[in-house]
């Protein structure tokens, strides 16, 4: 119990210097395990990690902190099973309780076409080794009494795609493990530092960055802005095909905790889960514009209660704590951009829409790995950019859409 | 009981009390346990801001004690606390903060590995204030939309003169409060201002007045949510005038925290309102001059005031006990507050009254950018005399009334924090563990909220956000870049779920006019998009059979179905579709595709070419809605002068498929119907037994079949004409499930089931259904593209020998174990007497004849197209 009755020191702030080997865009979880896996893996610890805000203030710290690797494509599955696996032993690692939370990931299927999709998921999920099934009725009321399971609803359940390995964790721990891990290798974390500006000599190939605080000579510069990506790439000149769509959660009052069991309902558009702290945490898909504002709006409350209280329907007269929205970087195929770019030594690490909390971990080792060897590792080439022009899709839409 | 059901005690109620009120009236001081050390915590703010008294009403958890009327036979009971709040054994927790250092969860029960998931389940147990009650369903509560001109936020003086002034200028006002006018206000010069405008608004008949009734949010709009007993009230207003006033600012000092510490005007409520005594001997603590005005409130209640720590400057000429000047610096006791300590002497007393500087109530306020908002009275600036706020009031319903600018909001104003004590009652946050968390690398006030959970609680900030941001700046004096400050969220004021839906309908479920007959003949329903269809009628075997030797009757009214004429009606379809449509003479139909922009089918149906440039469309069920405004934004697009009609709902169909269908139909109608007069893929204009229908020969179960399209009232009408006719033949009505099998036996796909959100024409094997030798269609950009590459996967049709049991959907194709595609369909065919289905395979795989594994069992990829009469016979009869 290492430094548990004593302060510890996180991170201090450090001097900003000209020049950095690496500069990292975005002080996300990503970003910050991009910098943590640089220093460990590779020894580069020359490295700046920029974030205009404070660390976390994107989607790291407003996401719903699911983490699974039931996907629907093998590249996904893949991907996300290995996330999994670094997050298992996370907490040890960086001696930071993550509180990782297995409490189990229900896929609810209302209707024959959900669990039509559901089984194939389920199947193929099996196929690749992760630990997730179509059930019935009847295993579903066993493991999860909470749940409403009557047929006198608009939408009865008919099976669930259950996924045991499904968790939640903290989502700040991640950042601030990442960053603490970062910092005492070296790492330089500059907050309230934006990016404003990719630099490019004649050649095209990136130099560095300008910032709020001038300009930065780098490497290698890594963008892992998620919901800013359009933004960012804009400054460099780099086309994706990403829309920035509003997603927005809510928590009630914390009651004792009773719901043991994470639920999605794809055909509600609604997921509910409870936290160790007893808030109910229930979220809904994107809302369907784009904007950069971040007022949260009344219309997604009404539907998103609407519907978890079809399946929990006991948390009536629970109360509303507090409503919030973030950004989410959509991709058309519900699965990331990563690596190259066509702008030599800019890498991408963008497409989290609703899904990149629980990619951090595998994020920051392959970019990591793309940053100190300059190639693509294999996990990731699936995820190239270039995809959409070759139509090689990696359609994940029926596996993230709402369960994120 | 007479009174409340206190934890079993029977408490009695006055009029006009509060559950608060009764309970300190009869004697109760401890209202809670803190969420974390289990500290007693008594009633502080008694104006629902902060987390002191919330208890479980009725089963309702998390009620404020102190803004909930007491009802006679109310069952409350106290939170957070075993075996009782007085005596809680948790208490001991609160000897223990050694072990409990700020970030404590972050920091413990990392190794060994398996300790968490031991330690995980312990803290659950814990956490939570009260129990959900297993038994509540969400009761059915109203909306009610309102819509003033001008909608003014709190009924203090510049509220009501706010309202009055808007009023006078012309506007419908309307005027929420959370409480009732002066309920929380003790007799005085204020209490006679507001009696005096509250009877002045009642007089005017352009101000509709609700009380009791709290806002919760602000939004976009603007919408402002407000809940009033059971009714939800969604106010949309042209500008709104926040006068939601100001609050005593929490100070902090060490235990700060005991029962018998309490804001000078929830003191003065208790005396002054409810008629209760706060305590016998009270000092109170006045930073500004109206909390000395509390102290006649508090003797007239019975309370001996021994002594004021007033702050330098302020004018105390009129007080007759002993004024010190300074600050508050200690509480002491234990369960209670025995004495305090100020300016470095201890007074014996059982109240301290905080007389605080007034701080606006800016909740709503800092939701209200860039919204029509004008601010008023406290929640404006602090420490407004009467004059002041009600002049405010009054220029802020003018200028309400007059159209406002949007607002901007300004900077938090900064304040200062004691030394000690707790920031946070909700979380037990003290000074101390803010000051650790910002050495430890926690600077700004949003990283501290994360990592001690200040603000975090049910107050959501309300007491604490200042403190916190006080604290960080003390103590960082250069924290610099990062914004110092925590943002605001709704709600504001607690809503229950089942208030947030308040007349809310959630699931629209269509249905065709059949719909009753359907279930009175047995139909059970199934969803189909929005529709609910008829799944089968109790034996899809039966149905099928009918279907493929006798004849069968299908509903089918839910197609999507839409008119399209005008001038540009050829040409647009032309673009719209990737087949032709300019060559189809009148009567003649065609099959369509339709496409995206990226070449993707996004849906299917029929054209029907009825002469002089107009059509008849059908699409799919799911696809009449989205495809409305999709081709209407076509339209506009192209600038094409052309009219979609949507007849979905005011047409009905009906589909009479089997061999004998045509005697039946013949039957009923004297139009001539044979092969010659009325042939496969065209369509006429028929009386079928006295009911003018549109009949189509279409082919989609792969038998002889008319589907009738015909005025959605003469549904039932049809119908029963139909099945009378039929009983020679045994008609049977069939619904969907019979009808995937039967499709799937001709080898149809059913979109979104077979496809996905990548499939072309192409890789489905329907490049027939595409011209690309056309000018231009939706999608031809990307299809020509996409012709330049393979395709990875491929739908293919697929059989397995009989005697194998059909894999389910969702089942996965494999080759030597690896995953090579998987099923979309699959049924056992009767006919053919072995499964069959489609399925998408890897192109490696997916040549004709190919063996691959389907769910486990051997299958083979079918080298046609249709399992079933595949030269078309049957349905060209
Ligand atoms: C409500 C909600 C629920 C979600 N639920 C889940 C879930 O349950 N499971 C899941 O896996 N995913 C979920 N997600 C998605 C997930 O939150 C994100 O995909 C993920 O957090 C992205 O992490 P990141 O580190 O890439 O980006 P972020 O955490 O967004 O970090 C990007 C950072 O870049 C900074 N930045 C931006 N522009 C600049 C600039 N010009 N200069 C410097 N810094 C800049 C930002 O301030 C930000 O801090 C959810 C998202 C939301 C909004």
């Amino acid at each position: 119990m290492s430094g548990l009755f004593r302060g510890r020191t996180w991170w201090k702030r450090s001097e900003l210097k000209k020049s950095y080997d690496v500069v990292i865009i975005g002080g996300g979880g990503h970003g910050m395990g991009t910098a943590y896996y640089l220093a460990k893996n590779f020894g580069i610890t020359n490295v700046a990690v920029l974030e205009k805000n404070y660390i976390g203030a994107g989607g790291t710290g407003r996401n719903t902190t699911i983490i699974r690797s039931n996907y629907r494509t093998p590249e996904g599955i893949r991907f996300y099973e290995r996330s999994m696996e670094l997050f298992r032993g996370l907490s040890q690692e960086l001696d930071i309780n993550m509180m990782l939370s297995k409490l189990g990931h229900f896929t609810l299927a209302h209707t024959d076409s959900s669990v039509r999709v559901q089984r194939e998921r389920g199947e193929t999920n099996r196929l690749l080794g992760v630990d997730s099934k179509l059930i019935g009725r009847e295993e579903i009321a066993d493991l999860c009494p909470e749940l409403n399971m009557s047929m006198d609803v608009a939408y009865p359940i008919q099976a669930a795609l259950y996924h045991p390995p499904g968790s939640v964790l903290r989502h700040d721990a991640v950042v601030w493990g990442y960053a603490t891990g970062a910092y005492h290798k070296g790492v330089h974390i500059h907050q309230g530092v934006e990016v404003t500006g990719i630099r490019k000599d004649a050649s095209g190939k990136c130099i560095g960055v300008d910032t709020s605080e001038g300009p930065i000579d780098a490497g290698v510069v890594v963008s892992a802005v998620a919901g800013w990506t359009t933004q960012v790439c804009d400054m460099a000149g780099v086309r994706t095909p990403i829309t920035n769509h509003p997603l927005q959660a809510f928590v009630t009052e914390p009651v004792k905790p009773m719901l043991h069991k994470i639920l999605v309902s794809a055909n509600l558009h609604v997921y509910v889960s409870q936290t160790d702290r007893g808030e109910f945490l229930i979220g809904s898909e994107i809302e369907p514009y784009t904007t950069y504002n971040l007022r949260s709006t009344f219309s997604f409350v009404q539907h998103s209660v609407a519907n978890a209280l079809d399946l929990v329907p006991q948390l009536a007269r629970l109360k509303m704590m507090r409503q919030w929205t973030g950004y989410c970087d959509m991709t058309p195929d519900y699965s990331p951009i990563m690596g190259e770019t066509g702008v030599e030594n800019f890498y991408l690490d963008a497409g989290w829409g609703t899904w990149g909390f629980k990619a951090t971990a595998v994020c920051g080792e392959t970019m990591a790995q793309m940053a100190a060897t300059g190639k693509t590792p294999e996990l990731i080439a699936p995820f190239r950019l270039s995809r959409f022009a070759d139509e090689q899709m990696v359609p994940e839409k029926a596996a993230a859409s709402v369960s994120h | 009981m007479a009174g409340i059901d206190f934890e079993g005690t029977d408490v009695p109620v006055q009029q006009g009390d509060t559950i608060a009120a009764a309970l300190y009236r009869s004697g109760t001081r401890i209202f809670s346990r803190s969420f974390k050390y289990h500290r007693p915590r008594g009633l502080y703010c008694v104006s629902g801001d902060c987390p002191n008294c919330l208890v479980t009403v009725d089963g309702e958890v998390n009620v404020r004690a102190c803004e909930c009327a007491a009802r006679a036979g109310q069952k409350v009971t106290r939170q957070n606390a075993w075996p009782s709040a007085d005596r809680d054994a948790l208490a001991v927790i609160d000897k223990l903060h050694w072990a409990l250092p700020v970030g404590f969860y972050y920091k413990a029960g990392i190794k060994p590995k398996f300790a968490w998931p031991m330690v995980e389940p312990m803290i659950r147990k814990m956490a939570g204030l009260g129990f959900v009650d297993h038994h509540d369903a969400p009761r059915h509560l109203e909306r009610v939309n309102w819509h003033p001109d001008v909608l003014v936020v709190g009924a203090g003086v510049a509220g009501l003169e706010a309202a009055l002034a808007a009023a006078g200028a012309g506007s419908t006002v309307m005027l929420i409060d959370e409480t009732t006018p002066g309920a929380r206000v003790a007799s005085g010069p204020t209490r006679a201002a507001i009696d005096r405008l509250t009877a002045a608004v009642a007089a005017v008949p352009a101000i509709t007045t609700s009380w009791n009734t709290p806002a919760t949010g602000l939004f976009e709009g603007p919408l402002l949510i407000a809940v009033s007993g059971d009714e939800t009230f969604h106010i949309h207003p042209q500008a709104i005038v926040l006068a939601c006033g100001g609050r005593e600012i929490h100070r902090v000092f060490t235990d700060n925290d005991l029962p018998g510490v309490m804001l000078a005007r929830g003191a003065a409520r208790l005396a002054g309102v409810h008629g209760v005594r706060p305590g016998a001997r009270a000092v109170v603590w006045a930073e500004q001059p109206e909390a000395l005005e509390h102290i006649a409130a508090l003797t007239a209640a019975g309370v001996e005031v021994v002594a004021v720590v007033a702050a330098e400057g302020l004018d105390t000429s009129a007080v007759t006990c002993e004024v010190i000047r300074g600050e508050v610096t200690a509480a002491k006791g234990r369960k209670r507050v025995s004495a305090i300590v100020a300016a470095g002497r201890t007074i014996a007393c059982d109240l301290l009254a905080v007389g605080s500087e007034i701080q606006p109530n800016e909740h709503l306020v800092r939701l209200a950018y860039d919204l029509p908002v004008v601010v008023a009275g406290d929640a404006a600036g602090h420490g407004l005399t009467l004059d002041d706020a009600m002049a405010s009031g009054r220029a802020a319903g003018e200028r309400a009334a007059a159209g406002p600018e949007l607002y901007a909001v300004s900077p938090a104003t900064p304040r200062t924090c004691g030394a000690n004590g707790y920031v946070c009652l909700c979380e037990d946050v003290s000074v101390k563990d803010l000051e650790v968390a910002i050495d430890e690398g926690f600077e700004s006030a949003e990283l501290l909220k994360r990592y001690t959970t200040v603000t975090m609680g049910p107050c959501q900030g309300r007491v604490c956000a200042d403190q916190l941001r006080a604290v960080a700046a003390r103590k960082n004096p250069d924290l610099h870049r990062v914004a110092n400050a925590t943002t605001l969220r709704p709600p504001v004021r607690p809503i229950t779920l089942e208030q947030a839906i308040a007349g809310a309908p959630h699931h629209m479920e269509r249905h065709t006019a059949l719909t009753a007959k359907h279930l009175s003949i047995g139909g059970t329903m199934m969803w189909a998009g929005p529709w609910k269809r008829v799944e089968a009628y109790g034996d899809v075997q039966a149905e099928y059979r009918a279907v493929r030797e006798r004849v069968g009757l299908i509903d089918v009214g839910t197609l999507g179905k839409f008119l399209v004429a005008g001038p540009d009606a050829t040409e647009f379809l032309e673009r719209i579709y990737p087949m032709r449509v300019a060559d189809l003479e009148a009567g003649r139909l065609r099959y369509g595709l339709l496409l995206e922009e990226g070449g993707v089918i996004i849906d299917d149906g029929t054209v029907c070419a009825l002469g002089d440039g107009r059509y008849y469309l059908t699409v799919t069920t799911t696809g009449a809605e989205r495809l409305e405004s999709w081709m209407g934004d076509w339209a506009e697009a192209w600038g094409h002068d052309v009219y979609v009609v949507n007849q979905t709902a005011s047409l009905g169909a009906l589909n009479v498929a089997g061999p004998q269908a045509r005697a039946l139909l013949q039957k009923l109608s004297d139009d001539p119907l044979d092969r010659e007069s009325f042939p496969y893929i065209r369509h006429r204009q028929i009386t079928v037994a006295g009911v003018e229908c549109l009949a189509m020969r279409l082919g989609f179960v792969g038998e002889l079949a008319y589907e009738l399209h015909f005025p959605a009232s003469q549904s039932a009408k049809l119908w029963d004409a139909i099945i009378a006719a039929g009983a020679e033949w045994d008609i049977r009505p069939f619904g969907l499930m019979a009808q995937r099998l039967l499709r799937l036996e001709k080898g149809h796909i059913i979109i979104a089931q077979d496809t996905d959100f990548e499939t072309t024409p192409w890789k489905v094997g329907m490049q027939w259904a595409v011209k690309l030798d056309k000018d231009d269609f939706v999608g031809k950009a990307a299809l020509e593209r996409h012709l330049k590459r393979d395709d990875r996967e491929l739908l293919v049709p697929w059989t397995m020998g009989a005697g194998t049991a059909c894999p389910p959907e969702g089942a996965t194709v494999t080759m030597n174990g690896n995953l090579a595609g998987r099923v979309t369909s699959a049924w056992h065919s009767p006919t053919l007497g072995h499964p069959i289905g489609l399925a998408w395979v890897k192109r490696a795989y997916a040549a004709a004849g190919s063996s691959i594994t389907v769910g486990g069992s051997p299958a083979t990829v079918f080298s046609g197209h249709a399992f079933y009469d595949p030269e078309g016979e049957k349905l060209r009869a």
